[in-house]
Parts: C-alpha cells; sequence; structure tokens
C-alpha cells in the first residue's frame, strides 16, 4: 500500500526521493498528531485513575474525543504576542522546539527492515538532535521577557545539561555490548542475545531516569513548576503557540520512549505480532510508566535535583561504565 | 551540481550568514543564536563531506555550548532594555588587527596545502577517530584532557572563594 502512494507521488512530478520523503513526513506527522491526543487522554485518565477519580467522560466513549475538542478550541483560540516581546525569537522557539522531535521519530527503526531514514551513528545524531529542543525552550524564556519565563528556561538549560550526561554514559555501555552505535545493529545484537535491561539493568535505570527529566516530565518538572513559575518557560503563551510546546513534550515522551525501547527492551522484536507493533507497545509501556511516575512522586527541589545529577546518577553510570567496558574487554 | 554539492553550498552560506549575525547583531541573544546558525552550518559541512560522526558530535557539543552560553549571556551583559552603548572605535580597530592577522595566517596555509589532502572514500568515521586519538594524535589528546581539568578546578577554586563561610564541600 505505501508503495502504491509512493508511486502515486512520485508519478506528480516529485520525483523517487521526493516522494518518499514527502510520504515519510506526511506518515510521521499524521502518527505523531494522533499519538499527542492519545496521550494527553491517557494521561488525564490515568492521573485520575491515580486520585480515583474518573477523568473526561463527556466527548465520546470514556472521554476519548475530549482531546480532540481541547485542540479545535486551542485553533480557534487568538494568538497573544506582548508588546515587549523579542518577536523573532518569540515566534520561532515554539516552531523551534518541534523540528528536532520530528527528526528523532524518523531515525527509529521501526522494524527489521524499515526506518524513515537510517545513520551508521544513528544513536549520537538522535542524542544530538534532542539538545536542540532545549534552545528552543530557553529561547521562549528569555524571548518572552518575563521573570518566570526566564527562570523557567535557566532552569530548564542546567537540567538537561546535567541529565544528558548520564543518558549518554547509559547509552554508551549499550553500544559496547553491541559494538555499534547503528539502532538496528543494536536492536539485531538483541535479537542474537537477551534484551539489554538484563544486561545492563543499571544503565536502563539511568537511561528512563534521564529521559524523564530530559521531558521535563514531573519529579523533573521544574521548569515549567506550575506552583513556583505560573507556567515556567511558556507562561507569555497562547493559542496554538502553546500547543507547540505540549506537542513537543508528549512527542519527545513517545520517542524517547522508542529510543529506550530500541536500546533496551529489544526494539521491534518479539512473537506473532508485526514489528512496528511491538515498538509501540514497549515504547507506549514506557510512556506509561513516566505518566505514572508524574502523579505518584512529589515535584523535586533545584538543588536536590542538580545534586541528583551531578553527585548520584552521573558518578553511578561512569562506575558502571567501566565494569562494562572491563567485562566487554575481558569476554575477547 | 550533485546532492552533496548543495548541501555544501547550502551549509557553507548558512555557516557565513550565521558568523556575520553572531558579529553584526547588537542583541546579544542574538549574537548567540547566530552563532548556533553558524555551528550547525559547519555540521552541515562536515556531513556533506561524508564525516557523519563528526557532524552529529559537532552539533551535540556547540548546540550544548550554546545554551550555556545563552545563560551566562543572560547573566552578564549590559541590561537590554537600555539604550545601546555606542561601540568604542579602538576596540574595533583592535578586532580588525587581530582578524586580519588571524586570517593571514589562515590564508597563507591554505596555499601552501596541496589541495585535496583528503583520501576520497576514506573512511572518517567513529571507529577510525577514535584510533587516531589514542595512536597518532595521543599527546594531543591527553593535553586538551589536561587543559579541561585545570579549567575546571580553576572554576571550582574562583566560585569557593567567592563564597567565604562555606570552607567545605
Amino acid at each position: 500500500m505505501l508503495g502504491g502512494a509512493r508511486d502515486w507521488l512520485a508519478g506528480l512530478g516529485l520525483g523517487e526521493f521526493g516522494a518518499t520523503v514527502v510520504l515519510g513526513v506526511a506518515l510521521i506527522m499524521g502518527f505523531l498528531t494522533f499519538n499527542v491526543l492519545f496521550l494527553i487522554w491517557l494521561e488525564r485518565k490515568v492521573s485520575a485513575h491515580i486520585q480515583r477519580r474518573l477523568g473526561p467522560m463527556e466527548v465520546g466513549p470514556h472521554g476519548s474525543l475530549q482531546t480532540v475538542a481541547d485542540m479545535v478550541k486551542l485553533l480557534g483560540k487568538q494568538i497573544l504576542t506582548p508588546v515587549a516581546t523579542d518577536k523573532f525569537v518569540y515566534i520561532l522557539a515554539p516552531v523551534l522546539v518541534f523540528v528536532p522531535t520530528l527528526c528523532l521519530a524518523s531515525l527509529i527503526p521501526i522494524s527489521g527492515a524499515e526506518a524513515f531514514a537510517e545513520l551508521p551513528y544513528g544513536l549520537v545524531v538522535l542524542i544530538a538532535l534532542s539538545g536542540i529542543s532545549v534552545l528552543a525552550i530557553f529561547m521562549a524564556g528569555w524571548a518572552s521577557n518575563n521573570k518566570y519565563a526566564v527562570l523557567g528556561g535557566m532552569r530548564s538549560v542546567s537540567q538537561v545539561i546535567a541529565y544528558e550526561i548520564p543518558i549518554l554514559l547509559a547509552a554508551l555501555s549499550v553500544v559496547m555490548i553491541a559494538q555499534s552505535m547503528n539502532l538496528r545493529e543494536i536492536v539485531m545484537a538483541q535479537a542474537r542475545g537477551v534484551p539489554f535491561i538484563l544486561l545492563q539493568p543499571v544503565a536502563g535505570v539511568l537511561f528512563f531516569i534521564g529521559i524523564t527529566a530530559e521531558t521535563n516530565r514531573a519529579p523533573f518538572d521544574i521548569p515549567e513548576a506550575e506552583s513556583e513559575l505560573v507556567g515556567g518557560f511558556h507562561t507569555e503563551y497562547s493559542g496554538m503557540r502553546f500547543a507547540m510546546f505540549f506537542f513537543a513534550e508528549y512527542t519527545n515522551m513517545l520517542v524517547l520512549g522508542a529510543l529506550g525501547a530500541t536500546l533496551f527492551l529489544g526494539g521491534w522484536l518479539g512473537p506473532w505480532l508485526p514489528g512496528p507493533v511491538w515498538l509501540l507497545l514497549k515504547a507506549y509501556a514506557v510512556v506509561f510508566v513516566m505518566i505514572w511516575m508524574r502523579w505518584t512522586f512529589p515535584r523535586l527541589r533545584f538543588d536536590q535535583l542538580m545534586s541528583f545529577a551531578w553527585k548520584l546518577l552521573i558518578p553511578v553510570a561512569l562506575v558502571n561504565l567501566v565494569i562494562t567496558a572491563f567485562a566487554v574487554g575481558g569476554g575477547r | 551540481m550533485s546532492v552533496a554539492d548543495g548541501v555544501f553550498l547550502l551549509s557553507s552560506a548558512v555557516a557565513l550568514a550565521g558568523a556575520l549575525l553572531a558579529v553584526g547583531l547588537r542583541n546579544i541573544f542574538h549574537n548567540i543564536l547566530g552563532f548556533a546558525l553558524a555551528m550547525l552550518g559547519v555540521a552541515g559541512i562536515f556531513a556533506s563531506l561524508g564525516s557523519d560522526f563528526l557532524a552529529a558530535v559537532f552539533v551535540l557539543v556547540y548546540v550544548g555550548a550554546v545554551a550555556i552560553a545563552m545563560v551566562y549571556a543572560v547573566m552578564l551583559s549590559h541590561p537590554l532594555d537600555q539604550p545601546h552603548r555606542p561601540r568604542s572605535v579602538p576596540k574595533i580597530a583592535a578586532a580588525v588587527l587581530v582578524a586580519a592577522g588571524v586570517a593571514g595566517a589562515l590564508w597563507n596555509v591554505l596555499r601552501q596545502v596541496a589541495w585535496p589532502v583528503a583520501v576520497p572514500g576514506a573512511d572518517a568515521g567513529a571507529a577510525v577517530t577514535g584510533r587516531r586519538f589514542l595512536t597518532d594524535y595521543v599527546l594531543a589528546f591527553e593535553l586538551i584532557s589536561v587543559l579541561l581539568v585545570v579549567a575546571m578546578m580553576g572554576a571550582v577554586m574562583v566560585a569557593r572563594r567567592s563564597r567565604p563561610g562555606r570552607g567545605t564541600w
């Protein structure tokens, strides 16, 4: 079916390459939009059940169309631009926050034969691109010209810088075992042995904590801590510009969840069901745990957050890396 | 013109435009964004030359650095809601002089090197880069590590001295 659609597009004068790009972007965007609507609904439902409520029930069966209604509301809202903002940066930030996430989504291998884009150093490219969204968050915070927004942006930078290191070190210990930075090769290495979560439980936990912080999720949500900073970096944004930040956050959750599934849970591997289904099941399982954590743990204080990363996570990740290096090197 | 040529030209244009923005604009935050654009352009040049690993590492390192530079810029710079101070002529003259000296030295090197130095199809991937770092260029690699450690210790000392009454960690 996809081949047919591509041929049809190529027939419109786009050429083979252009048709693949257009089809890939359309598929990824379509799926990510659906994913955001689903995840926001899931978040509200899970939080409600954790707090012994029902959550949205009115629009659609069990409120399943609630977020569609919310999206329509946000689309209809007036887009305000406060007078004192740095206009160009203010408008650029919500766009820029979303671009890296879209690139990330195209890099994850979805089955044995397919990824929208495959690179020999896919893992490094993925981690490099995910760092760009913090730039966008700080741009949003600064350009808003609002003290809460600037504080939120500053916190976001220091948090992401700190938590990117354990993510990298945890991913590196997986790379050492798989002997490759190509995401497909990493999954194939797990097909020959066991999922890496069994070989690298410590790295798995570190990676999970890291991606929770990277997506600004509670208990690491200090960049937008409502009770301290109004809305943090997106205080001054309204309508669809605000929705773009939301969109980016939930997309990031899924993409980083899928990356975690690829690195530690065997990616698309699994019996009976097709590869993409397995990958999505595993990614949504990771996302579910992230939602579960958000509604279970209180928010960390800023200094606790920083010392947790620098004084606990990074030393543990380094020790884990050294042990892995000796184990891998000694096994040869 | 092949796709690689197109990517090369586009990346070079982005790098140059970013560099011009980085030095030309009067708002320090915009300067840093220009710098980020220039770095993305340089990463694009690496990618068009076939070293995608280097390109990825370039983005990883420099975008992280840019984010930190932004925080410092906001904390240290002249408040932006006040009128800009006029540029000082002696400073501009000194900057032009230094830039001309560096450009002259680079031009000298460029003329002496026989192009192309890169072997077509050479593997510039992570494995080769890593092996080179630990064999041919091990001295440079270790020197950079020492430099970073010294810089970090210096930062710790400066931070500690400015906080009396906190003698212990």
